[in-house]
């Protein structure tokens, strides 16, 4: 029981932690779809 | 507001002041900076696998839950702290509004990826997201310190009434209850330590908290023998002595968790 995580125990720093990586990661989606538009540009022509 | 931080609390920052002073802020921060900066950079098709993507819609909603997320977790925060309330509630007020251009600007680009002014407007808005997430997560770690300088606050007063204990049975009673707030200050402090990115505050935080364990065990002995021997002058200025040293330990965690900007080289590190 002594080595379990306890969220009461959590700093404020790391209850923030895992809301940010989150906001990281949806934001690092959207930069992939534009990777998408990229392609989609180059293989609709003028 | 600085002043009002001040007062409630006799802390000597001010929350306005940015500066990052732990790593585990740091290391939460840069993968935002890192992803902000290649939205910037990154103009032309990168080496990443093509059509992994989501459709837009999605991953523009899971930009706004996770925003949504991050606020209500600011909020507890905020809640939690009323040292820091007002300043925190700005803060959460500051991530909410940017947060809703993030979103109206996602949408738009969502809607047309091709157009270089809508993702241009993303990007702004992306990077007035993570100003206002980085002053959350520097508040957030101002109210780590409010936490540790009031667990210091309950070891002063338990210090105290060991000194004040007028006899032995006492003395052991008070000295057990020092030693349980000392244990949770030592877990705060320790963890503090640690996570500092200056390393002569990490060294000045390391040898208060062994000055203040050296003493702690002698503050007992001390006081025992002044509690037996109240006749004897040198017994009660010895206890007198331990005392203040243990003060001095607590005074120089409460300086060292609060110093910011950079360090001043000590003596020892000169050439030699």
């Amino acid at each position: 029981p002594g080595t379990q995580f306890d969220p009461n125990q959590a700093t404020s720093v790391q209850r923030l932690a895992q809301p940010s990586q989150m906001l990281k990661k949806a934001v690092v989606n959207l930069i992939n779809y534009q990777d998408d538009a990229d392609v989609a540009t180059k293989a609709i022509p003028e | 507001m600085s002043s009002v931080a001040s007062s409630n609390s006799g802390q000597k920052w001010n929350p306005k002041n940015l500066e990052i002073r732990t790593l585990s802020v740091e290391k939460t921060l840069e993968p935002l900076v890192i992803q902000v900066t290649t939205l910037v950079n990154n103009k032309g098709p990168s080496n990443k696998k093509k059509g992994k993507s989501k459709r837009p819609k999605v991953l523009v909603e899971n930009v706004e839950r996770a925003t949504a997320s991050f606020i209500e977790r600011g909020m507890e925060i905020a809640r939690a702290n009323p040292e820091l309330k007002a300043e925190m509630d700005e803060a959460v007020e500051d991530t909410r509004k940017d947060g809703e251009v993030m979103s109206r600007t996602s949408h738009a680009f969502a809607d047309d990826p091709c157009s270089s002014m809508k993702r241009g407007s993303m990007v702004r808005a992306a990077r007035a997201l993570l100003s206002s997430v980085t002053r959350l997560l520097i508040l957030a770690d101002m109210a780590d310190v409010f936490e540790l300088l009031r667990r210091l606050k309950i070891v002063q007063k338990s210090v105290a009434r060991v000194k004040d204990s007028t006899n032995p049975k006492e003395l052991l009673e008070n000295f057990q209850a020092f030693g349980a707030d000392i244990a949770k200050l030592n877990s705060a402090t320790i963890m503090r330590q640690n996570d500092l990115k200056d390393l002569r505050r990490r060294d000045d935080l390391a040898a208060a908290r062994a000055d203040l364990k050296k003493n702690s065990m002698m503050l007992y002995t001390s006081s025992l023998a002044s509690l037996r021997h109240p006749e004897v002058a040198a017994a009660k200025a010895n206890r007198d002595f331990v005392y203040k040293r243990v003060q001095n330990a607590l005074d120089k965690i409460s300086t060292a968790v609060q110093a910011t900007g950079p360090s001043d080289p000590k003596p020892e590190e000169g050439a030699g």
